[in-house]
Parts: structure tokens; C-alpha cells; sequence
């Protein structure tokens, strides 16, 4: 471990029932590391980022996180009642920020600034999604951790979406992103495949 | 301190949002409540019945009139179930997220149980009205603190099952079979005699004896009313304890740390956070 660890998850083991779905996974995620967790669907990808999240409790091993975190689950996680603006006033309250400038300034990127007074209810997928995002990001955490963040998004948000996550990086953030795209793969620093109840690290870039 | 009171506040704000947005439950109180009373009224026996009050005396009064007591309370436990019901369903998932990055616990359960409070009294008020506005109530104070006691005891019961429950569904299904039993159990129509065994321990026993009391006496009925209390202290404790086991292990991670240099809003970086099985 190295003090620019900015999460490190060791021997963590996962079951449901009798399924076994984490078998001892190791993880390390470096300050200013973009990295990438693939696997096929079921193999637990999700359950191991709730874990590093803190949203699950492993039946085994332990999880170290070094600093705040975001988290965007994999299915957007909205009230369907409340307008994207009383989301990021729900969320400032939770992550105690003085104001909401870089929020809205990230919800302009995303491309939904006009949809401020819109319910959630009312968006469309994608535009659910990158409210789902911008509730993960408005705090500007050291660590990230998206799980399918681009669900739903046109062409040109996914591309902004990863002129963000290199943004980041760069400046020092660890970005931890599930992804099932192949053409994704080339954004990532390092690239972990989830087999077998094992995380595997292969070839990135 | 300011951030637990602004964090209460702005939960009771946006819980109450949501009510206001329920348009189902804006629909069932506008027309359902008084199209069930008047119906009752225009269309229900008007002869005279006599029954037993658990405050000692003997009732006589018009089945027509009991009969719309009991429809009223039924209305409104069935609204205020319903309504606590899906606002805390529809808004677990995101109030977990919220938990999880950093919310107060407390703050989200208390503004939601003080928007029930807000809802007793409107519905409170509107729904003694109407049934004034049928004929003059005896007590009509003492009435509306019965169909208060109700609705908070069926409210309670719907923040809870909005915390336990996995469907809308079963939500949904528990709401109106419960105060379906709770009021064929408590009406004189169907059940004169009132004094069975356990009967007392439903939810809205006290509330039924002491608005039908209350509508056709003059007898001391608060305290009788004030039985379905507890039933709303043990169902909000119970949507807190739910709430808190759901969301135990939540706390380690707490995203108000420090801030990392360089960072737009994390100057340092903020003290580990460990977990382990277990």
C-alpha cells in the first residue's frame, strides 16, 4: 500500500445463499488511476462495487477507502417526485457543500441544463442516468466509483462522459468504472476481469 | 447544528413536494372522501340502532350516521396508509443513497413522520367538515381528535411498510386489507356488542369508540381516542429501527471528510475508512 492508495480492497469474499460470487478479490486503486472492471454479466461486478462503496458487507476479507467517495450505481437511483434541481439540493445538504456552482457547471456538460425544473419522473432514461451521474460527481471526491455510468447516453455524452473521467484522472481522482464496451477498454489505465469469483488484471491501453 | 436543522428541513420540504405531486391520493382526497359520505348518507338505512361504548354507556343513534363515521375513518386511514406508504417506498432507494453519502438518518425519518403530521391535520379538518356539513356533529373537536388518532396510527403503519415491504403491491394490499378488518371490526352495524377480547388491541378501536361517542354524546372521549397512539409510536419506532438496520453499515463511509489540495472542494484527504467481514 502506498499512501496514494486511495482504496484497497484484500481478500474479499462474497455469497448469495449457496452462490459463491466473490472469491477472495484483491484491488488497489492509485490516486490519479483510471481503472476498468469487466466480466461477463453475473459475475458480480456490481456486488463487488457496492462492496468497495460500503453498501455491502462481505462475508469475508476487508475494504480500506483513504478519502470521500462517489458512487454511481448501476440503475439510476432518483425520486421520481423531485425535480433535478431538488436532487442537487438534497444531495449539497449530504455532501455538506457551500454551493451548487460545479454541480450545475457538471450538469451543463452532461448536456440537461434545461431540465433544472424537471421531475425526474418526467426525463428520459438517459437524461435520468446523467442525473444519476451528476449525483456522484457534484462533490468532486477523490475516489469515483461508476458502475455503468453511460447507460442511455447519445454518442456525443458518452464522449464527453469519458473527456471527464481522463479530466479527472489528470487531476488526480481515481476513476474505478464497470464497463461492458470493448472500444471502452482503451480509456483505462489498468483493466481487471472478473472470472470466477477472482479479479484478474490484464491488458489495458 | 445549522446542518441537522438544514437537513430537516429540506427533507420535510421535498417529503411534503412529494405528497403534494401524489396526484392519485390529491384525487382520492377531493372526491373519494365526500362522494363515500354522501353515498352513505343518500343511500344507507336510516333507522335507529343501539350499541355498547367501550365508555360504559349504551349508544343509540341512526345506522345512517354511524355508518358514515365508519366510512370517514375508512377513508381516511386507506388515504393516509396509502399515501405514507408510497411516498417512503418510492423514496427508499434514494434515501439509502442519500444515508450512504452522508445524510442524517434521523433528519430523513423525522421529516417524514412530521409531514404526517401535516397531512392529519388538513385531512383532519377537511374530512370533520364534511361530516359536519352532513348533519351537526355532538363534539365535532373531539371527532376530528378521533380521525386524527387514525390517521396517524394508519400513517405510521405506512412509513413502516414503506421501509419493510418489497412491492407496491403488498404495500398496497396490507394498506386496505388491515383497515378493511380494523373498521368491519369496529362498526356497531357489524359488531354491536364492541367488547370481544382483543378487539381493544386494533388500531383504530379507540378512535371508532370515540368518534362514534363523540358524534351522538357528549361523553369525555380524548383519552379513548388517544389508544391508537401507541400503535403510531411502535410503527414510526419501527420504520426507524428498519431504516437504521438497513442502512448499519453505512456510516463508515463518511463523505464529510476533509479536502484533498488542488481539489475544487476536498482540500485533504479525508481519514481511512475500514471495513471487514463480519
Amino acid at each position: 500500500m502506498t499512501s496514494e492508495t486511495q482504496l484497497q480492497i484484500r481478500a474479499v469474499h462474497k455469497a448469495y445463499g449457496r452462490r459463491a460470487v466473490l472469491r477472495g478479490v484483491d484491488f488497489t486503486v492509485s490516486a490519479g488511476m483510471l481503472a476498468g472492471v469487466v466480466g461477463e454479466n453475473g459475475s458480480g461486478k456490481s456486488t463487488l462495487l457496492r462492496i468497495a462503496v460500503g453498501e455491502l458487507v462481505p462475508d469475508g476479507g476487508s475494504v480500506q477507502r483513504f478519502g470521500a467517495l462517489g458512487y454511481c450505481p448501476q440503475q439510476a437511483v432518483v425520486n421520481d417526485t423531485l425535480t433535478v434541481a431538488q436532487h442537487l439540493r438534497f444531495f449539497q445538504v449530504a455532501y455538506r457543500l457551500p454551493r451548487l456552482t460545479e454541480a450545475w457547471e457538471l450538469v451543463d456538460l452532461l448536456g440537461f441544463g434545461a431540465e433544472r425544473r424537471t421531475r425526474a419522473g418526467e426525463l428520459s432514461g438517459g437524461t435520468r442516468q446523467k442525473l444519476n451521474l451528476t449525483l456522484a460527481l457534484m462533490h468532486d471526491p477523490p475516489l469515483l466509483v461508476l458502475d455503468e455510468p453511460y447507460q442511455g447516453f447519445d454518442w456525443d455524452t458518452h464522449q464527453r462522459f469519458w473527456q471527464l473521467a481522463v479530466q479527472l484522472r489528470s487531476q488526480g481522482r481515481s476513476v474505478v468504472v464497470v464497463s461492458h464496451l470493448l472500444h471502452d477498454l482503451q480509456h483505462f489505465d489498468t483493466v481487471h476481469h472478473l472470472r470466477d469469483g477472482r479479479l484478474h488484471e490484464g491488458a489495458a491501453r | 447544528m445549522k446542518h441537522q436543522w438544514t437537513a430537516f428541513t429540506v427533507a420535510l420540504g421535498f417529503t411534503l413536494a412529494g405528497h403534494l405531486r401524489n396526484r392519485l391520493a390529491m384525487g382520492m382526497i377531493a372526491f373519494f372522501i365526500p362522494t363515500w359520505i354522501y353515498v352513505v348518507r343518500a343511500t344507507a338505512l336510516d333507522k335507529d340502532i343501539t350499541f355498547t361504548s367501550v365508555l360504559g354507556m349504551e349508544v343509540t343513534a341512526s345506522m345512517n350516521r354511524t355508518i358514515q363515521i365508519s366510512s370517514a375513518l375508512h377513508a381516511v386511514t386507506v388515504i393516509a396508509g396509502f399515501m405514507m406508504f408510497m411516498a417512503t417506498f418510492n423514496a427508499r432507494s434514494m434515501d439509502l443513497r442519500l444515508v450512504l453519502a452522508g445524510y442524517p438518518r434521523l433528519q430523513l425519518l423525522t421529516a417524514k413522520i412530521l409531514a404526517l403530521f401535516v397531512i392529519t391535520v388538513l385531512l383532519t379538518g377537511y374530512t370533520t367538515a364534511l361530516l359536519w356539513m352532513s348533519w351537526p356533529l355532538t363534539q365535532p373537536h373531539a371527532v376530528a381528535a378521533a380521525v386524527a388518532a387514525a390517521i396517524l396510527a394508519y400513517g405510521g403503519l405506512g412509513i413502516m411498510a414503506g421501509y419493510l415491504l418489497r412491492g407496491e403491491l403488498e404495500g398496497f394490499f396490507v394498506v386496505v386489507m388491515t383497515t378493511l378488518v380494523d373498521v368491519g371490526m369496529q362498526s356497531p352495524v357489524s359488531n354491536p356488542s364492541g367488547d370481544q377480547a382483543l378487539l381493544g388491541a386494533l388500531p383504530l378501536y379507540g378512535p371508532a369508540q370515540a368518534a362514534l361517542a363523540a358524534s351522538f354524546t357528549h361523553a369525555h372521549t380524548l383519552a379513548c381516542a388517544g389508544r391508537a397512539l401507541p400503535w403510531f409510536a411502535a410503527t414510526s419506532v419501527g420504520a426507524l429501527v428498519i431504516f437504521c438496520l438497513r442502512t448499519r453499515h453505512y456510516g463508515r463511509s463518511d463523505p464529510a471528510c476533509p479536502r484533498r489540495p488542488g481539489s475544487r472542494s476536498h482540500p485533504d484527504p479525508g481519514p481511512a475508512r475500514s471495513e471487514s467481514a463480519g
